[in-house]
């Protein structure tokens, strides 16, 4: 092979030239047993196959003629033993497999049932303790794939039969894969220090085990600090979390980032390893919170924090009890005047502050970025831009006593108090037209907890309530809509259709059908609080792509299995927190994050993760250093050997095997997934149908 | 017989979900486990070709969401070039597709089986070409 300029093109042409010559070789190849090079060690001669044929109830035999596949699996070469039974997985099933590897002497078994992910492990630990390799075990899905999927039995069966075919001929040519242990770094990185993120990196500090917690903003405690009380019991949420922030804050194996945000991730579960950029604060940590360059500070906003309803400076806290309890400057107002520099005591102003990017070794992740509430500019019929229409995080921010109103109800835009308030449920959720048809399950509480507050508030003005239905599932939830109703909260069944701001009165009129009495009605109200659901955070993809998470449609990250694994991401080793996953209120949030404490602290608590060894090997022989592997295998498990030739980082491979199409000579290999083992299996499946009408006519 | 190669995340994922919400399709649809669509090359395709196939098709995960590294793109691209070597040696284009699916959405995965399984039906894809 000699090196050209146009190397690319030489390799096109090496590809093709292999192609042809394959085609050719195959072409005549047409028997089951054909297809394997000099160079396999599974020799197929030795291999001595059992196939299993599940019921699953009528699951499958509904549609698969389960006795005739397993007839059929009878004839197919190198199978000692087949046969058919009720339920595989049940106790009485695989006690039916370990006799059937003991009597035979079966090297290899294939159980034709359900999915690879469903029962793969039952049997192969079942054959493990019959002293074979566990890998040595093929599932072949003929429910899903197949029986579920069917409409014709008499298909249904032909395509059981292929199945189980291809599935022996990959059985005949399995090989044993080891397991090692990979020693893990016991440090968790907790992404979002909202509730979900604070409970998740307690319970995890709590077993030891060090944690980095990465907050965006300047503070942590997200949106739960916020609140102004918190349903069914009307406490105040700040009372309630600052055990916990001051937990967080000065527990010793806790790390917290603030102004931090995830930018670069690498490595595998048990050895991640994460770039995390840091803004810069432009104080030090010596600050001692007295609050004096805050005094002195000339320019003054609305406070983000405070959802507009409060004021800050340029150098500010956002609210009075953040922690860390340090000032920032927020370098994009600041007018560089210095006063804050002259009065500061400790000297802990610096400008000359510099974004810094840090790498930690962490063995697993947890995501809790939480939610964003959804914008209701995107239904203009509902006027958003009017001040007397605001959100409830809006009103949650109004009612609080640190804020210019003082904590009292009135009209943003005159400051008058409110005559009547209209409290509108199932903004931005339960919507198609935006795009959102979840329920975000929290609203009706907090809709309700907002609407009796301003009963308490005001006992002379009207509160309606508009709703679809009224969700208050749950332990004490729906007394907390009795006691609403009991204060006198009027509720309408029916969306408001439009809220039209009437600029001579400065009114709002409230359009809405009352659908239990059905007639349509108009509400002049003085306020109007729009109970906006929850949404996935507008950058979240970003990230989400960073650590390769699924999300769902909604924008939320997907779990990895709704009912056996909502704190478990798509990907090994990230774990969910709270309402990144989709809706959830304070209480579903703590304990969602509990759980997925203790599943990013499992394998570290273990201390090793256990890998299967079924990587790509190079076969040194074959190789001509061509390193077009190296090349293409994206998580750069392939190196460069002593002897020029590539090596295999067992540790990082993780066997997708994309390196394999690309050698020329087939020098690289992924074990179990190797050509021969391929493409035994494919033809093993296509030959299938005439293996059985050969099988019929004898 | 259609092969369908499915990776074992969103591809074999979508299939089994497709499964439980009992989605019909044609039952010439085969699927080949395989760990990644990024492992099928020219070789496994050819060898369902000569092994007269009428169509194949490699599902992978959706752009970027490759439960590897971006192995789903480098695939898409492999098959554009080998759909190109096909047509040379006489193959129809539609013989060989490329789609990806949704682990959590079974009717991605039924929609690439419903349009595989049409262009083994269109223009006598590999029957009329196949080299004897």
């Amino acid at each position: 092979m000699t090196k050209t300029k146009t190397k690319k093109k030489d390799k096109k042409e090496k590809d093709r030239q292999e192609q042809r010559s394959e085609s050719h070789g195959e072409s005549s190849a047409h028997d089951v047993t054909g297809a394997r090079p000099a160079a396999a060690d599974g020799s197929s001669e030795e291999a001595r196959v059992g196939v299993f044929v599940c019921h699953c109830g009528e699951n499958i035999a509904g549609k698969v003629d389960v006795a005739e596949v397993a007839r059929f699996a009878r004839g197919l070469p190198n199978v000692e033993y087949a046969t058919d039974y009720l339920f595989m997985c049940s106790k009485q099933g695989v006690e039916l497999v370990k006799r059937a590897v003991e009597e035979h002497g079966l090297t290899a078994t294939v159980v034709a049932s359900c999915s690879r992910e469903q029962h793969w492990a039952t049997f192969a630990t079942a054959i493990a303790e019959k002293g074979l390799n566990p890998h040595k075990h093929v599932q072949c899905n003929i429910r899903e794939w197949d029986s579920w999927v069917t409409e014709s039995r008499e298909e249904a069966t032909r395509k059981a039969k292929r199945l189980v075919a291809g599935a022996v001929a990959r059985a005949r040519l399995v090989e044993p894969v080891e397991t090692t242990k990979i020693p893990v770094t016991k440090r968790v990185m907790v992404i979002g220090g909202g509730v979900a993120g604070l409970r998740a990196a307690m319970d995890v500090a709590e077993l030891g085990i060090p944690v980095v917690l990465v907050e965006r903003e300047p503070s942590i405690g997200g949106h739960m600090t916020m609140l102004n009380k918190t349903f069914p019991t009307d406490e105040c949420p700040m009372c309630t979390i600052s055990p916990l922030l001051n937990g967080v804050m000065n527990h010793p194996d806790i790390e917290v980032l603030t102004l931090s945000e995830v930018t670069d991730v690498e490595g595998s579960m048990g050895n991640f390893i994460v770039e995390v950029t840091t803004q810069p604060r432009f104080v030090h940590d010596n600050c001692t919170s007295c609050g004096r360059c805050a005094e002195v500070c000339p320019v003054e906003l609305p406070n983000k924090w405070d959802m507009g309803f409060g004021l800050r400076k340029a150098v500010y806290k956002p609210f009075p009890q953040a922690l860390p309890s340090v000032f920032t400057v927020d370098m994009r107002h600041c007018i560089d005047c210095g006063s804050c520099r002259a009065v500061c005591p400790v000297e802990a102003i610096d400008f000359s502050m510099k974004k810094e990017k840090r790498k930690f070794e962490v063995g697993t992740i947890i995501v809790a970025t939480g939610y964003e509430q959804y914008d209701p500019t995107e239904i203009v019929t509902y006027h958003y831009e009017s001040p007397d229409i605001i959100t409830q995080l809006e009103f949650e921010r109004m009612m609080a006593p640190t804020t210019l109103t003082g904590g009292k109800i009135i009209r943003p835009s005159d400051g008058k108090v409110p005559k009547t308030v209209v409290v509108v449920q199932c903004v931005g959720s339960r919507n198609e037209q935006v795009g959102n048809a979840y329920c975000t399950g929290v609203c009706c509480m907090y809709g309700l907890k907002n609407a009796s507050l301003v009963k308490e508030h005001l006992p002379d003005t009207d509160v309606y309530f508009c709703y679809i239905d009224i969700r208050a599932p749950g332990l004490h939830y729906e007394e907390y809509y009795k006691r609403a109703q009991e204060r006198g909260v009027r509720f309408i069944r029916g969306r408001p259709a439009e809220l039209i701001p009437d600029p001579r009165t400065g009114k709002i009129l409230v359009e809405v059908e009352d659908t239990l009495a059905c007639r349509p009605m108009t509400i002049e109200a003085d306020l109007v609080l729009l109970s906006a659901g929850m949404v996935a955070p507008k950058g979240f993809g970003k990230l989400g792509g960073k650590l390769q998470l699924l999300r769902v449609k909604e924008g939320f990250a997907k779990e990895f299995h709704i009912k056996m694994g909502p704190v478990r991401s798509s990907r090994d080793g990230v774990y969910l927190a709270g309402t990144v996953q989709g809706p959830k209120d304070i209480t579903q949030t703590v304990a969602h994050a509990g759980g997925a404490a203790s599943a990013a602290a499992q394998p570290l608590v273990k201390g090793y993760l256990e890998k299967r060894m079924d990587t790509a090997e190079i076969d040194p022989q074959l190789c001509i250093k061509c390193m077009a592997c190296m090349a293409t295998c994206t998580i750069g498990a392939v190196n460069i050997g002593e002897d020029g030739l590539p090596v295999v980082n067992d540790a990082a491979c993780k066997s997708c095997g994309l390196c394999v199409p690309a050698c020329p000579t087939g020098a690289i290999q992924v074990r179990n997934f190797r050509d021969y083992q391929l493409r035994a299996e494919v033809i093993g499946l296509l030959s299938a149908d005439a293996a059985a009408t050969g099988g019929d006519t004898q | 017989m259609i092969v369908v190669f499915m990776c074992e995340h969103c591809g074999q994922g979508a299939a089994n979900t497709a499964g439980v919400l009992r989605m019909e399709y044609d039952p010439r649809i085969s699927i080949v486990p395989v760990p990644c669509a990024g492992r099928v090359g020219p070789r496994e395709v050819l060898t369902a070709i000569n092994n007269s196939a009428e169509a194949v098709s490699v599902v992978g995960c959706c752009f970027g969401a490759c439960h590897y590294s971006n192995a789903n793109m480098v695939t898409l691209r492999k098959m554009k070039i080998m759909k190109k070597f096909l047509q040379e040696m006489g193959y129809s284009m539609d013989c060989v597709t490329m789609y990806t699916s949704r682990a959590a959405e079974g009717d991605t995965a039924l929609g690439d089986f419903e349009d595989v399984a049409a262009k083994a039906d269109g223009e006598d894809c590999l029957g009329a070409a196949r080299v004897e």
